[in-house]
């Protein structure tokens, strides 16, 4: 790791490029803070993962399709709509089989995960074995590598972290009334279940717009760490949802100087390790719902029932 | 492939298939435990968490026998296991959330490891942890019937075809002696602590059992692998029948099918249709899995809620 360049990396003086790859990072992490603090009040975490996961395979079958059309196939305007398709398409057999059958929601997100990201690696095993430089480069959708990305790509990931940013603006009162009290939600005239559809439909955004920076494998730490990690600083939903806006972006400028400074690393390892860290010092120290802060109070009012009870 | 290649079945098929299905059996106990007991969601857990511990072990011992990582992997699965009950008993979070943002720690920060530590040289490659070596177990096999019956011959089989042969004995014999203590314990907890037994015990002793099956199907399959055969097969038998054993019994025979079918699909079949080299076990498996699921959920009976 070079930290002469990481620290120009921070202050943006790293190559016109890494600017642009910087701010999709960071509007990626805000996005993604935004809609996970939504998405973890509503339990919706391991949802998340399937969506992740289940890009893989449309993402693969779109590089096919491109590749036997003769056209360029690693473009994300090719890529993108094929993962949103499997990604639609897993969500879709999550709820006819929960709706079906008596399967926990755990085992049957389990085990649609499992068999989309293994049909996404059959094929991408069929990927690897083509000839020629062809497939080069598709493997860094598992775990990302946002210093490889082109000036193109970020400003594409760009616009579809704002969008699912700005829809998320304007959805938040509704999906956290959602969250809270789905029954009064739908007294309120909300529609509990296009709001649910709305809350999938933007966890895939995140999801894509993860895909060529963070990895398909790792968006799921993406969305629920900073939201967690703002859980336990605050006990009101609008300024959790504000704390993990802020850490997803900050995450996300951090991530982008430290995959410049090391770009053997995959750059969605690094930014999970990094919120990690966010996350285990506030679970230590944050006031309310920290540890330390818990285990003085619980002392303190130890010592004070003592002192009561040693009264006469 | 245009005539069938008996060395190379031998070589290569044989020890695969006999890890797997070995595997599988245990497999499917374990996820039937973990969904009887409601615990699907430590399928997830386990199978993502075992790799920094796998990693670390390596990382310290530099062997790569079975037995190291096993113990590596084991404690990062019980690292994970009692993080996640001590989080979510004292922070503000459920335990979907406390896990969901764990396991993908623990995973990031092994493939960290894994890429920071290795500059390329460690064979364990961040790919292979997804695609898994099953179709890479190679075996020195005999050519001929005096070296099949010469026991010297079975000695040279991959470390990894006894250690899953082992695991799956393991977890057989642990099923046996406490298969009623724990039907008891999973079921009706009190009633069984009244009965003089411990649920917490047992709870423990299957997490343990269930935590060493990961990280076996995680060595030799890769996560994706490790996933889909310790839920589906128990799920699939979970919608077929209400009889305890009769679940057992399913899932062991739904998962050493996938095993078999998704190999013959991913190595033998779709190369011959397409042409190319043999493509992933573990992707042609945990495919077929899925449809196997879908397929029971639409076509089996008792698939309704109660």
């Amino acid at each position: 790791m070079d930290f002469e360049l990481f620290w120009r990396a921070l202050c943006l003086d790293a190559g016109p490029n890494h600017a642009w790859v910087a701010a999709a990072l960071c509007f990626l992490g805000a996005a993604a803070g935004q809609v996970g603090s939504f998405a973890l009040l509503r339990r919706r975490a391991l949802l998340v993962d399937v969506l992740g996961h289940a890009t893989l395979p449309g993402v693969a079958a779109a590089f096919l399709l491109a590749l036997a059309l003769g056209l360029e196939p690693r473009s994300l305007a090719w890529l993108w709509p094929g993962g949103a398709l499997s990604a639609a398409l897993a969500t879709y057999a999550a709820d006819w089989l929960l709706a079906r059958t008596r399967l926990e929601p755990d085992a049957v997100l389990g085990a649609v995960l499992a068999s989309f990201f293994g049909l996404g690696l059959l094929l991408l095993s069929h990927i690897q074995t083509l000839p020629g430089a062809a497939s080069a480069g598709l493997d860094r959708l598992l775990f990302g590598q946002a210093a490889a990305l082109q000036r193109s790509d970020a400003v594409a990931l760009l616009a579809l972290a704002l969008l699912a940013g700005a829809l998320a603006s304007l959805y938040g009162r509704r999906l956290r009334t959602l969250a809270f009290d789905p029954g009064f939600a739908r007294l309120a005239g909300f529609r509990p279940e296009r709001l649910d559809r709305l809350l999938h439909a933007l966890l895939g955004l995140v999801a894509l717009a993860a895909l060529p920076a963070v990895g398909a494998v790792l968006a799921v730490a993406l969305v629920v760490l900073p939201a967690a990690t703002a859980r336990l600083w605050s006990d009101s939903a609008r300024r959790m949802t504000h704390i993990a806006t802020g850490l997803g972006a900050a995450a996300g400028y951090l991530g982008a100087a430290l995959s410049r400074a090391a770009p053997e690393l995959s750059t969605g390892p690094l930014l999970v390790c990094l919120l990690g860290l966010a996350f285990a010092g506030s679970l230590a120290v944050a006031p309310r719902h920290g540890l330390l802060w818990r285990g003085l109070r619980r002392r303190a009012a130890l010592e004070r029932w003592r002192a009561e009870r040693a009264l006469p | 492939m245009n005539s069938w290649d008996w060395s190379r079945l031998a070589a290569l098929d044989l020890p695969a298939l006999l890890c797997g299905s070995a595997l599988a059996l245990a497999a499917s106990s374990a996820g039937t435990l973990l969904l009887l007991r409601r615990q699907g969601l430590f399928a997830d857990g386990l199978s993502h968490a075992v790799l920094p511990g796998v990693v670390l072990a390596f990382l310290w011992t530099g062997s790569r026998a079975p037995a190291v990582l096993l113990a590596g992997g084991l404690s990062a699965g019980l690292v994970l296991a009692l993080a996640t009950r001590a989080t979510a008993r004292r922070a503000p979070l459920d335990a979907g959330a406390v896990l969901g943002a764990l396991y993908p720690l623990f995973f990031a920060f092994g493939l960290l490891l894994l890429e920071g530590a290795s500059g390329g040289d460690l064979d364990l490659a961040p790919s292979h942890v997804l695609f898994g070596q099953l179709e890479q177990l190679a075996w020195r096999a005999p050519s001929d019937l005096e070296g099949w019956l010469d026991p010297a011959s079975y000695r040279r089989l991959p470390g990894l075809v006894w250690h899953s042969l082992g695991l799956w004995l393991g977890s057989a014999l642990w099923l046996r002696l406490a298969g009623r203590a724990l039907f008891a314990s999973g079921f009706d907890p009190v009633g069984a602590r009244l009965l003089g037994l411990r649920p917490g015990l047992f709870e423990a002793a299957t997490l343990v059992c269930c935590a060493a099956i990961a990280v076996g199907l995680f060595q030799v399959g890769g996560v994706v692998l490790a996933l889909a055969l310790l839920l589906v097969p128990a799920a699939c038998a979970r919608l077929l029948t209400d009889r305890y054993r009769t679940q057992f019994r399913l899932a062991a025979l739904f998962g050493v099918l996938l095993i078999w079918a998704g190999y013959g699909l991913a190595v033998f079949l779709l190369p011959a249709l397409l042409g190319t080299q043999s493509l992933s076990a573990a992707g042609g498996i945990s495919s077929l899995a899925g449809l196997l699921l879908l397929g029971v959920a639409r076509f089996g009976p008792r698939r309704a809620r109660v």
